[in-house]
């Protein structure tokens, strides 16, 4: 297949644009097939009264009224979903990074210690969660004998209103493994000769990663940025099998009460409305990034 | 409900590029009319007659060895039906699986439910009544324990058949009762007799408690750990009428503080106490089996696990410590689950053929049949010593429960007999968790985990926790009638 | 054409820049990297050496603590176990069907897709991006029940189809990944194939896919993972035991109020150990990049 046989009559532009269509035809189709009908529909639910087993009543504004006025556990969710936001998401593209630097390298066994690195992501959650039980047990997990070592005290991690957070973040960033083969991949787009050309004008190690490595990484750090801000704003997992949201709701995050507004309250109008005011505020987070992106992200290609 | 038009069929088969396109509209149009059709409760007539060709019907349960053999013996015994054998998923804190398709209108004919949430969704018309059923096939209620009945009963129309239920135990360690000099036959009978026993099991090492006479958050995960203690303190959650939320009254207060209290007295304060805890959080690990925790109450269910820890002597013959307030009386509570039909499936006739088989004795000789086997295999992987034990969970169902004891309990050594009679003499005071949770279920599963993890953490005082719970629950039941009311 | 710029895997400069440098300066670099690396590697490596070594063990270890390591006995018999409670060998099949398809989606319409948000300029591209990106913050659950609607009315339920078919049609995560790569590869490779008057679509198979194999293989791994690991798509679309995913067959073991610890690890054991091999396999393709010196035409 060529592309669409153009017509004589068609401009450079306007060929290109038709081909530019062609090559987003088939996610296309999957996106008006399999995305747009449910998307809708749970829009449409957020301004509904839809308790599932009860016929669905339109209500209006309600939904999002309640959520703003009447309901604590909205704003204190959010508020534990931006804590983890905010202290995962550094963490987790400079650990990812800097794993991938080790990584990057022809060392002994190297092909070894990626597998090995990869490994937390892999492993089935309550497989990992027992583990991380014992890494975490005040008395004498992992960390806190460790603490002790050096003379620290450390604190209860799950059982703490303080510390389950941490806890819960210091589990998912144990995964950085699969965020450090994107950047893994994008390392070899580094084109060698930018880093020879840099030696000779003298760079040190310092300057050549700070001058070519991390503007020609820049693409792969915006999209791991972007995602992890994404993702955690979604996270549900670790908390839902290791804290159910406790101790006293300290780690109950946005999309775990969506989830017991849901599928546990059977309140799923309500949860289409949750649904629909994090998708905003995720939206216009993302959508900063991008324009914040045109600063500090290098692209061989000219944006538009 | 939920069935597609002709319209949209017509639709459907438009071709495949339109179809992908029209299908996410068609989704819209379709959740719409999903949620505007109520499930509503089917006329008897309705139900069809048993067909010659064998009707398949759908059952959402476990996928289990014992339950895919019962099943076996099931079709082999019914040729006239086939069994599709699916999983509910997560079915206790939240049911995705199972509310997912029955908001699209293809829920299972016949299902497996936990009784926590039953009234609720009871109420809800989310099954079909049983009463017609049960008349015509004389099925004596009076043959049930009574405490699940009354679960799975709302506004005086029975709505499925229980099938298991499980209630609570006091477990006690025999050997650390005689080390501390303490009868071992005799477990307490009191929240002072634990008072007074506890210290004395505790054990030291140094400033550090490595063990612990009894500690109240043990098992932790179990979010109705607070219940207990308030029945015990004579406590109930709800008013009779189950529109008024208990559980800041009096003797919930009070059996929270009492917990509280022994962590700050006897388990080191609330730091070493879930410090010691906090390993087993929801986990596999169990202290009271390692024994590093002296007496706890948990459940039934733990029978069989704890006979594969050799070196634990643990007694639970005696009955639930109650507080000198509530002296005298017997309490406990049980749970467990139950077989419901759809209100819109066309196959009653077979999914109640079925409901009447899995309750009865035949069904507890064939998964008892599997379930020894597979008993004698982990015993036997697990390298275990003597005889296994096996104690598969007790029916509701009074001739199965009796054919149950004969056939697997009889042979058990005397303590577990002992504490099978307990659980049967239980059904007499034992209340159900349907009428314990009522219309707010799930609202106050939740609110009991948070009054109890506030209090301890000490965030807030057991009122001001309780408190809280109380509000949550008590909005969330102000509603449930409200939309009850307005239906 | 390409020929002439490929040339095979490089070592990573900056962290190895000591190739001309004094001997025992390199000598210390190379222990000081060593050393981080098996630090890392154990504290990385512990869930996986729990895992095993749990699956070894009688319950009566596994609930011990202060944790026991080394099983005594060892209970090899957890791993036949296994399959009187689920049978895996099956599962393995349908999930590895189910990942495949993943995997096609993600190399191919994918990266269709990703090379026309990166590459070629339309009215609305942007716009479609955005929109494509913004779908990923849509939470999966709230759309759960339109679309087992959708799938029940295709008469898709209990069939593979809900977890094959839409992966085929391209995931946004995936597409976004890809397009940033393309975005990194010079412009001039593309302009001469252009010039040549090849058409986008060769463009597209014979430059752009064969330089973004570090890519290709990281979303290979990627979508296969994911699907291999998936659980709330087989759990809410699939009935029936022959059309269960490995993932699904883990519930086998976590009974109500008891979980089977030993054979649940031994079942995590082997459903993990096809995908640790193929990335022990597959990880060399993640640093065999195209050195892209002398391009200048």
């Amino acid at each position: 297949m060529t592309t669409a046989q153009p017509k004589p009559r068609l401009t450079n532009a306007a060929r290109e644009a038709l081909t530019c269509y062609l090559f987003l035809l088939p996610w296309g189709i999957g996106f008006l097939a399999f995305v747009i009908g449910p998307v809708v529909a749970s829009f449409v639910l957020g301004f509904m009264d839809y308790e599932i087993v009860t016929p669905a009543r339109w209500v209006g504004l309600a939904n999002y009224i309640e959520l703003f006025t009447d309901d604590a556990r909205f704003g204190m969710s959010m508020g534990n979903t931006l804590y983890y936001v905010l202290v995962f998401v550094p963490f987790h593209v400079i650990i990812a990074t800097l794993l991938a630097l080790l990584l990057n390298q022809k060392a002994r066994g190297i092909a070894v210690y990626r597998t090995l690195f990869y490994v937390p992501s892999i492993v089935p959650i309550v497989a990992g969660a027992i583990l991380w039980v014992w890494i975490l047990q005040p008395e004498w997990g992992l960390i806190n004998s460790t603490l002790r070592i050096v003379g620290i005290e450390g604190p209860l991690w799950l059982a703490s209103l303080t510390w389950s957070k941490p806890a819960l973040i210091l589990m998912a960033l144990w995964g950085s493994g699969a965020a450090m083969i994107i950047v893994l991949a994008g390392l070899q787009g580094v084109p060698q000769h930018l880093y020879e050309a840099a030696e000779i004008d003298g760079a040190n190690r310092w300057q050549r990663f700070q001058h070519v490595t991390i503007p020609m990484l820049s693409p792969t750090l915006f999209f791991i940025l972007v995602l992890s801000v994404i993702a955690s704003f979604q996270v549900f997992t670790t908390a839902y099998v290791m804290t159910g949201g406790g101790p006293a709701e300290s780690t109950l995050f946005y999309m775990l009460y969506l989830y017991r507004r849901a599928f546990v309250l059977l309140d799923m109008g309500y949860a289409a409305s949750m649904a629909w005011i994090l998708f905003v505020a995720v939206l216009a987070l993302t959508l900063i990034q991008f324009k914040l992106a045109s600063r500090w992200v290098y692209y061989e290609v000219e944006q538009s | 409900m939920a069935r597609v038009t002709t319209e949209e069929t017509a639709v459907v088969q438009a071709g495949v590029s339109r179809r992908s396109f029209l299908k996410g509209t068609a989704a819209v149009a379709g959740l719409t009319l999903a949620a505007c059709v109520a499930p509503g409760p089917q006329a008897a007539s309705d139900m069809a007659a048993p067909a010659e060709e064998p009707v398949n019907i759908q059952i959402w349960w476990r996928l289990r060895p014992t339950i895919e053999g019962a099943i076996q013996v099931f079709e082999e015994t019914h040729p006239h039906i086939t069994v599709s054998l699916g999983d509910l998923g997560e079915a206790v804190y939240g049911t995705p699986k199972y509310v997912t398709a029955v908001a699209a209108g293809k829920g299972p004919d016949v299902s497996y439910q936990n009784r926590h949430t039953f009234r609720q969704f009871a109420s809800r018309n989310l099954y079909r009544p049983i009463e017609d059923l049960l008349e015509r096939d004389n099925l004596d209620k009076g043959n049930f324990m009574a405490g699940p009945i009354a679960d799975l009963t709302w506004q005086g129309t029975l709505y499925g058949l229980p099938h298991t239920a499980g209630t609570r135990y006091f477990f006690w360690n025999r050997t650390h009762f005689e080390e501390a000099g303490l009868d071992p036959d005799v477990g307490p009978e009191t929240w002072d007799d634990i008072m007074e026993m506890a210290p004395q099991l505790n054990k030291m090492e140094g400033d550090r408690i490595v063990r612990y006479g009894f500690l109240p958050h043990f098992p932790p995960g179990l979010s109705d750990q607070l219940l207990i203690y308030a029945m015990e303190n004579g406590g109930f959650s709800q008013s009779e009428d189950g529109r008024t939320n208990l559980i800041n009254t009096a003797p919930w207060v009070e059996a929270l503080e009492w917990c509280d209290n022994i962590i700050d007295e006897f388990g080191g304060g609330h730091a070493a106490a879930s410090s010691f805890m906090e390993g087993f959080a929801g986990q596999p690990v169990d202290p009271f089996a390692q024994g590093q925790v002296s007496m706890c109450s948990y459940g039934n269910w733990m029978i069989g696990r704890y006979a594969k820890f050799p070196d634990l002597d643990y007694d639970g013959t005696g009955l639930m410590p109650v507080s000198a307030a509530n002296e005298g009386a017997q309490v406990n509570w049980s749970c467990g689950w139950t077989f419901v039909i759809d209100p819109n499936t066309e196959l009653v006739e077979q999914g109640w053929e079925f409901m009447k088989w899995v309750i009865s004795e035949d069904y507890v000789r064939a998964a008892g049949t599997v379930g020894l086997e597979l008993e004698k295999e982990e015993w036997a992987r697990q390298q275990l010593p003597g005889e296994p034990i096996f104690a598969p969970t007790p029916p509701v169902y009074q001739p199965a429960m009796q054919f149950m004891l004969d056939e697997y309990y009889s042979v058990l050594p005397e303590r577990q007999k002992i504490m099978m009679e307990r659980y049967l003499d239980s059904e007499t005071f034992s209340v159900g968790c349907g009428q314990i949770a009522g219309l707010a279920a799930a609202e106050l599963w939740i609110g009991f985990k948070n009054a109890w993890e506030s209090a301890l953490t000490k965030k807030q005082t057991p009122q001001e926790a309780l408190d809280a719970s109380h509000a949550d629950v008590q909005k969330a039941l102000d509603a449930a009638w409200e939309n009850l009311e307005s239906a | 054409m390409l020929r002439d710029q490929a040339v095979g895997p490089q070592p990573t400069r900056e962290i190895h820049p000591g190739a001309r440098g004094q001997p025992l300066r390199r000598l210390l670099e190379l222990i000081g990297t060593q050393l981080h690396l098996v630090l890392g590697a154990i504290v990385f490596a512990l869930p996986f050496v729990w895992m095993v070594s749990t699956s070894l063990k009688a319950d009566r270890q596994i609930f011990a603590f202060p944790p026991i390591w080394v099983p005594d006995p060892f209970i090899w018999g957890n791993f036949p176990a296994v399959f009187i409670y689920a049978p895996m060998h099956l599962y393995f099949f349908n999930t590895l069907l189910i990942a495949l398809a993943h995997v096609f989606g993600a190399v191919f319409t994918c990266s269709l897709a990703a090379y026309g948000f990166a590459r070629l300029r339309a009215p609305g591209r942007d716009l479609i991006f955005m929109v494509m990106v913004s779908q990923m913050m849509i939470p999966y659950i709230v759309m759960l029940v339109p679309l087992y609607l959708l799938f029940a009315e295709l008469e898709w339920i209990d069939t593979f189809y809900p977890l094959t078919i839409p992966a085929m049609l391209g995931t946004p995560f995936y597409i976004f990944m890809l397009r940033q790569f393309f975005l990194t590869i010079p412009m001039e490779l593309e302009e001469a194939a252009i010039i040549d008057g090849a058409s986008r679509l060769r463009i597209w198979w014979t430059i752009i896919l064969p330089l973004a194999k570090p890519a290709l293989a990281t979303v290979a791994i990627f979508s296969f993972m994911f699907a291999w690991n998936d659980f709330t798509g087989p759990l809410i679309f699939l009935n029936s035991r022959e059309k269960f995913t490995l993932s699904l067959g883990l519930q086998a073991f976590m009974f109500e109020r008891r979980t089977m610890w030993g054979p649940l690890m031994a079942a995590s054991t082997m459903m993990i150990m096809p995908i640790l091999i193929v990335f022990f396999l597959a990880q060399k393709h993640f640093i065999q990049g195209i050195a892209l010196t002398g391009i200048k035409a």
